[in-house]
């Protein structure tokens, strides 16, 4: 080599050496800068984020941890002495309610029936209006009543005594979680015990993160060979719960712990714990989460967390590890099995004596055999709930607020209605009757309240709801107000004025409408109350005719419909197209003396803590005359006595004193039959959703599930007594008044001064 | 007036039936126990408190229970009338009235709470009606 070339080549590594100096003074330099960059960015940033965790952990942690469904309450059973209902139906309102039949029992929440005597331990409620206590009653029956409520421990007679209610649904957050928030100071000591011991035993010792109990499940994990144990502190366990995914990466372990932190940092430890216990999941219920142990101690047990018993809490505390795989009702030898173990190692840690455990182990699981579902049993009355609240509340508010919401549903009522309109359909079903559907709604007239609605001949299906939905032709049903319209002037119109049924016409060309009678015949002169009892069409219409279209329409609106009304004459016969519920609405005042009451299915409205926040109070409306309601009543029992509808009279016992109206539409599409006694008013419906011909007319179709629907409930028959200015005559079959009882007048109310002036004598002709 | 006169009415229907007679002493539990006895007590004690709202509460479940009582119709429009609701006090003193046959303190007390009502709202003809017919019972 030239030493040129050698030259050359020292330079040249010289000046490699000085380029790869240079390259490293710059690399680390870059790293320098790289490095101070990382530490003036990252570091802020890093504490940026600790500080943004820090907000959002304590925002959710203070605020509204949890979206809570709204729970929907039955009127709650009111016992009260001379009330008529039998023992079995109590009974079968206690185990609705998941009380359970035990002899002697010291538990609330159970019954006990023997010798026609039922002895109850009733569990405490809140109600928007008090606390119901928890009693221990014995209650004596006579003739079919309660004749005595005995207080066990006082010896003393009570008065009243209200149930804690039905839960007849829940308007779920779409996540589908449900839970009753419990507090950490109403639950036993012993599940907190259980709960500490089994999952986190240095709970109130460590800071959120316990380095002893990762290495005791290292240890415990490194002997199986696999995951038995997990090291994860309760806090953490919240944390992931509360604020994390499932996902397993070193991400989420490290905000898991930063957030953990942050839980230790700024809360005491029996918040954490209460959080914990509220928020942990016991498992799956078709849609619905279970999750806490105010939730779960109401599905697996039937009761309230405070009364878990150590044999319980061991259940349940074992069923954490892995709810579905230790849950009690699929698997309940493993889930015993899970739970002996747990009391075993209470045993061991001198948490329970040997003797405790071995009781305990000795206990059955005590889990309800069907869980209180968590669909509604009466979907179509929740619907009508949710159109009410709706009113004064937000969608959002119905399913994460928590509310607790005091309905008018009577359960005892509400399966009557739904027991007799399914019989009846079934029997048409056998009858050859095709895809026949139905609707049934159930009111107290005096306070318009909504006892009962079913959607339809399947009382759980969630679809179409007809009691709400279907708007269909009322036919007939609309007569009443036509009637009511001419009794409201007595100077022209009373019960006994004769009306001509013989055929005429209204129009001319296409306009032209000429009413028919639904046995193709005319009935000549009628008086008013036969042309209203055998729903005779072509003496109704002339009436119509006579009172004026704008009367009419103007006499239903008052009563309470609000759709549009069409003034064509057809409204005389019907028509006007309504729903079961409006047309309940409609004879709401009919039945209640002519006040209007809106019908409501709510009573009161309680929030998440128990704070009361709406009630809705009755509210009455006089929007007709008593005197000329008296005589509507009186008109429309003569239906049920000698007219369309004197069918019931073989349902129904004699002393039970029913009004109504039977409905039928043109080509037996709609079968209808309202109908009220002196504290029930009922709206059947019956025909095809497709609108086709049901061939059913009112009589044979919903009369018949009316018949059934009020024979199954106690009846107050209506009321003998008139509203003052209402005067009774006897009445001869010419219309004229008789002497006092004469044997073929019958006793007939007037509007006082209406009534004919001139008396015969009996058997005159005059 | 009419609220003076009516807020120391006793709810039970028993005692207005019998007007003069002295208050009975509390019965012994029998079975012939009213039921609704500690009910009327407590809607007694709101009333005469002042506590319309709690009042009304417990006259609407008294009603529930037991609504041909003309009594407890005849409290609920008392309260309706303290409430200033005169037109649903006045309906529901009718129908109080319609139930109250043979009690004729109680249709008294019916018509004197129609007629202040009226007169609340300036029908003073129909007050001056109301009050012709309290006077005749």
């Amino acid at each position: 080599m030239s030493p040129n070339r050698k030259s050359t080549s020292r330079a040249t590594k010289r000046s490699a050496r000085r380029s790869t100096r240079t390259r490293h003074s710059a690399t680390s330099s870059l790293l320098r800068r790289a490095l101070r960059l990382l530490l003036f960015t990252l570091l802020p940033l890093s504490l940026f984020y600790t500080l943004w965790l820090d907000f959002t952990v304590r925002d959710q942690f203070e605020g509204r941890r949890w979206e809570l469904p709204a729970r929907v309450y039955a009127s709650p059973l009111e016992l009260y002495g001379e009330r008529a209902i039998r023992p079995d139906q109590i009974v079968s309102s206690l185990q609705q309610l998941g009380y359970r039949s035990r002899s002697g029992s010291e538990e609330e929440g159970s019954y006990y029936l023997s010798n026609n005597r039922i002895t109850i331990h009733t569990r405490p409620f809140r109600f928007w209006d008090g606390v119901e206590p928890s009693r221990e009653l014995k209650l004596s029956f006579r003739d079919g009543k309660i004749s005595r409520i005995t207080d066990l421990k006082s010896g003393d007679g009570v008065g009243v005594v209200r149930l804690d209610p039905l839960p007849i649904g829940s308007f779920y957050p779409l996540h589908g979680e449900d839970r009753i928030l419990v507090q950490l100071d109403q639950l036993p000591d012993v599940l907190v015990r259980t709960l500490l011991t089994v999952e986190d035993r240095s709970f109130y010792d460590h800071f959120g993160i316990s380095p002893l109990g990762i290495a005791r499940a290292l240890v415990a994990n490194l002997r199986a060979g696999r995951a038995v144990q997990g090291g994860s502190t309760l806090t953490q366990q919240l944390a992931k719960n509360l604020f994390l995914t499932r996902q397993r990466t070193l991400w989420r372990k490290a905000r898991e712990a930063l957030i953990t932190l942050i839980l230790e940092f700024h809360y005491q430890k029996d918040e954490i714990l209460e959080a914990y216990i509220n928020e942990v999941y016991f498992g799956q219920d078709q849609r619905r989460a279970i999750h806490g142990v105010g939730m779960a101690s109401h599905f697996f047990f039937g009761h309230d967390a405070s009364q878990l018993t150590l044999a319980k809490s061991a259940l349940l505390v074992g069923m954490l590890k892995g709810p579905s795989w230790y849950n009690p009702r699929k698997n309940p030898k493993r889930a015993m099995e899970r739970r002996n173990m747990i009391l075993d190692l209470m045993a061991q840690q001198g948490e329970i004596s040997e003797s405790e455990a071995a009781e305990a182990r000795r206990t059955p699981l005590g889990i309800l055999e069907r869980p209180p579902s968590g669909r509604s049993h009466s979907p179509a009355f929740l619907d009508l709930v949710r159109r009410q609240i709706l009113r004064d509340y937000a969608k959002e508010d119905l399913t994460s607020e928590g509310l607790q919401i005091f309905t008018t549903l009577d359960p005892l009522v509400q399966s009557a209605a739904e027991r007799g309109l399914q019989q009846r359909i079934r029997e048409l079903d056998r009858s050859g009757k095709e895809d026949l559907q139905g609707a049934v709604v159930v009111v107290r007239p005096d306070s318009g309240e909504v006892e009962a609605v079913v959607g339809g001949r399947d009382p759980r299906a969630t679809g179409f709801n007809r009691a709400m939905n279907a708007v269909r032709q009322i036919g007939s049903l609309v007569k009443p107000a036509l009637f009511l319209a001419a009794l409201e002037q007595p100077e022209r119109y009373t019960l006994v004025t004769k009306l001509r049924d013989r055929p005429f016409e209204v129009g001319q060309g296409e306009n032209r409408w000429r009413p028919r009678n639904y046995d193709m015949r005319s009935h000549g002169d009628v008086p008013l109350y036969r042309a209203l009892s055998h729903s005779y069409n072509i003496s109704t219409a002339r009436l119509g005719v006579e009172l004026g279209i704008g009367r009419v329409a103007n006499t239903l609106k008052r009563l309470g419909v609000e759709r549009d009304i069409h003034r064509y004459p057809s409204l005389f016969l019907g028509a006007l197209e309504l729903t079961p519920l409006e047309v309940a609405q409609f004879y709401q005042p009919i039945a209640a003396g002519g006040v209007r009451s809106p019908l409501r299915s709510i009573r009161a409205v309680m929030g998440r803590n128990g704070e009361p926040l709406n009630r809705y109070p009755l509210r009455v409306e006089e929007v007709a005359s008593s005197k000329a309601i008296a005589l509507l009543q009186w008109g429309m029992e003569e239906v049920v006595r000698s007219g369309t509808a004197r069918y019931l009279n073989t349902m129904l016992a004699q002393s039970i004193r029913v009004a109504g109206k039977t409905g039928t539409t043109n080509d037996l599409r709609d079968s209808w039959f309202a109908g009220f006694s002196g504290d029930r008013l009922a709206v059947v419906w019956m025909g095809r959703d497709d609108n086709k011909p049901a061939g059913l007319t009112g009589s044979s179709g919903a009369l018949r599930a009316w018949g059934r629907v009020m024979s199954a409930l106690p009846l107050e028959p209506l009321a003998a007594i008139y509203p003052e200015g209402v005067t009774k005559s006897w009445i001869n079959p010419d219309g004229l008044k008789t002497i006092y009882g004469c044997s073929d007048a019958r006793e007939i109310p007037f509007i006082e001064g209406s009534e004919p002036e001139s008396t015969v004598q009996c058997g005159s002709n005059g | 007036m009419v609220v003076a006169k009516a807020v120391h009415r006793v709810v039970t229907d028993r005692v207005i039936s019998e007007p003069g007679s002295e208050p009975k002493p509390e019965l012994e539990p029998t079975d012939d126990l009213d039921p609704l006895h500690d009910l009327i007590e407590k809607i007694e004690y709101a009333l005469q408190q002042g506590q319309l709202e709690k009042a009304e509460v417990l006259l609407e479940r008294a009603l529930r229970i037991d609504s041909q009582r003309a009594g407890l119709w005849h409290d609920l429009a008392q309260v309706h009338h303290l409430q200033g609701s005169y037109r649903e006090s006045i309906t529901l003193a009718k129908r109080s009235n319609t139930l109250s046959v043979g009690m004729p303190a109680l249709q008294e007390q019916n018509w004197s709470l129609i007629a202040g009502s009226r007169e609340a709202l300036g029908d003073h003809a129909g007050a001056e009606l109301a009050w012709g017919r309290a006077g005749q019972h």
